[in-house]
């Protein structure tokens, strides 16, 4: 067994996770074309805009970004404790609300009086501002950590329920009554039906939740926090030293990039291997 | 040996309440080791019945006999091939048939060499990595088979199996399960609506009408190998047809006479 098979056409499908050279390849174009495209129109707009104070030019910056990186800060902190901070909030509140998300969605689909008391107030927690659930939440929580995983656990877990719950409203009928001819338990029809069923829009549900909490641990920690790299954002932009808002983005979107194309495209290609 | 079927009603409750026959007083006898047949149009509770028979579906009057005595129809000793595969998509050909193989409690050691023989049997012998979204429609429709077999069921039932194929894929499997009910010696109540694939593959046929009853039982008396083309089978298939459409003109008559008609037709 080689990790692949051949299909009806004679062509060899990759089905293992070590399967290889050519999905690197792809994903190294998928992630390399854009950032040349973003870094010659960056290159281009900073030339034409003429001003480090409106817009640094992609050297200045990356210049900064080995800086913030290698150095510490006025408070002893190099980019990387912070970026760990942020990280560190942004996988708490991104799990806890797809528990909730995964919870909520089921019991919807499972129990009328919860899908019928979820349902009539879902549309005024999706619709309510993030910004004001934010703010609420660091009042109510005195700036803390908790106010940060709450405030977004509260605003992005509605989206991934309502994906959950519509998953779990849209099983196959059919292959329940296939289990249920062959007797199968109530445990194997989770393992085997249930739980692969859900598998597309947990992911869905994850990555629109991870989506959120990206956006709003860091709009949290400008908000209200003093380490995080919201926080240094703040702090710069106060200042009017653009060049180290950029300084810290950057360290952050190779994070968001390598969290996305390092783990969870290659976990989606695996576990969906069966729809190719 | 047989398969009793006994004075078996089923209805369902329509959303106006009232109360819909599907099955209205049936008997019938399934010999072990026969071909039977289903025949019916759509709507008549031919599925009905094989869902009975599967313990999916109650009913409300009636019982079934197995080897002569009554059993519950959960116990029978089934395996059902669906109209679609219904296959897990995200399992491969092994593993669909082990869902089956541990529904139903076969130890573990016996999988592998009971996974290879049905495989075999069904001619996918070197499909058993693959996953069901890759074979073709035909193929998807074999594990389906391989599935039921693989928990070697007494009685296999079959609800349209071959309806969503192509003819000439439909043709070469109505042929292999011939060899394979031929091999097995196991008894088969296949549920259909197309008169000359009834014809072809059974021994009995048990003609259901829209009314919820068996209207005609006939025993198909051919020599096998059978032709699908032969002009004695064609002529039989001519002749059920005839007496089905005559049966379905006196229903229809009697119908219109009848006084709950008239009335309906008056309120209309």
């Amino acid at each position: 067994m080689d990790g692949s098979v051949v299909d009806r056409f004679g062509e060899r499908m990759p089905v293992s996770l070590g399967d290889v050279s050519s999905r690197v390849m792809q994903r190294a174009r998928q992630i390399g074309v854009p950032l040349v495209v973003i870094g010659i129109a960056w290159y281009v707009a900073a030339v034409l805009v003429n001003d480090p104070s409106q817009l640094p030019n992609p050297a200045a910056t990356f210049e900064q970004t080995y800086e913030v990186l290698t150095t510490e800060d006025f408070r002893g902190y190099t980019a990387f404790y912070h970026l760990q901070l942020t990280l560190e909030r942004a996988f708490i509140s991104s799990s806890i609300g797809l528990v909730v998300a995964i919870t909520g969605g089921i019991l919807m689909s499972t129990n009328d009086l919860v899908e019928d008391s979820v349902s009539s107030w879902l549309p005024f927690w999706m619709t309510t501002p993030t910004v004001v659930i934010i703010l609420l939440s660091m009042v109510w929580f005195n700036f803390s950590e908790v106010a940060v995983i709450f405030a977004v656990v509260v605003a992005s877990t509605p989206f991934g329920m309502v994906n959950m719950y519509e998953g779990a409203k849209d099983v196959d009928v059919n292959l329940l009554t296939m289990a249920d001819a062959f007797d199968a338990s109530a445990a194997m029809v989770w393992r085997h039906i249930y739980v692969p069923h859900l598998l597309p829009y947990l992911f869905g549900s994850y990555r629109y939740i991870l989506g959120m909490v990206w956006k709003m641990v860091v709009l949290a920690e400008v908000f209200g926090l003093s380490a995080g790299i919201g926080a240094m954002f703040r702090y710069y932009f106060e200042q009017g030293r653009l060049v180290m808002v950029f300084a810290y983005l950057i360290p952050f979107i190779v994070v968001v990039l390598i969290i996305e194309f390092g783990i969870l495209k290659p976990l989606e290609t695996y576990f969906f291997r069966w729809r190719d | 040996m047989e398969l009793k079927i006994h004075n078996l009603t089923k209805t369902f409750e329509e959303e106006n309440g009232d109360e819909f026959v599907v099955l209205d007083d049936v008997s019938a006898t399934v010999r072990e080791g026969s071909f039977t047949s289903i025949m019916g149009p759509s709507g008549c509770g031919k599925s009905t019945l094989l869902n009975i028979l599967a313990g999916l579906h109650s009913f409300q009057t009636g019982s079934i006999e197995w080897r002569d005595a009554d059993v519950d129809p959960q116990n029978l000793p089934i395996a059902y091939v669906f109209q679609e595969p219904r296959l897990l998509n995200w399992r491969s050909v092994e593993d669909n048939l082990k869902f089956a193989l541990r529904a139903q409690e076969i130890p573990e050691a016996e999988h592998d060499e009971i996974i290879d023989d049905v495989l075999t049997t069904v001619g996918l012998a070197d499909e058993k990595q693959t996953f069901p979204l890759r074979l073709s429609g035909g193929m998807r429709q074999r594990v389906g088979i391989a599935r039921a077999l693989a928990v070697d069921p007494e009685i296999l039932l079959m609800d349209e199996p071959f309806s969503d194929l192509d003819e000439l894929t439909a043709r070469n499997l109505r042929q292999d399960l011939i060899d394979l009910w031929q091999e097995t010696g196991k008894t088969i109540v296949f549920v259909t609506h197309d008169i000359s694939e009834a014809v072809y593959l059974s021994d009995e046929i048990i003609f259901l009408d829209t009314d919820g009853k068996i209207f005609n039982e006939t025993t198909i008396d051919l020599q096998r190998p059978r032709n699908p083309d032969d002009a004695e089978l064609l002529q039989i298939e001519s002749d059920l047809m005839d007496e089905f459409f005559n049966h379905m003109e006196s229903l229809q008559e009697e119908s219109a006479d009848s006084p709950a008609s008239t009335v309906n037709e008056g309120d209309a």
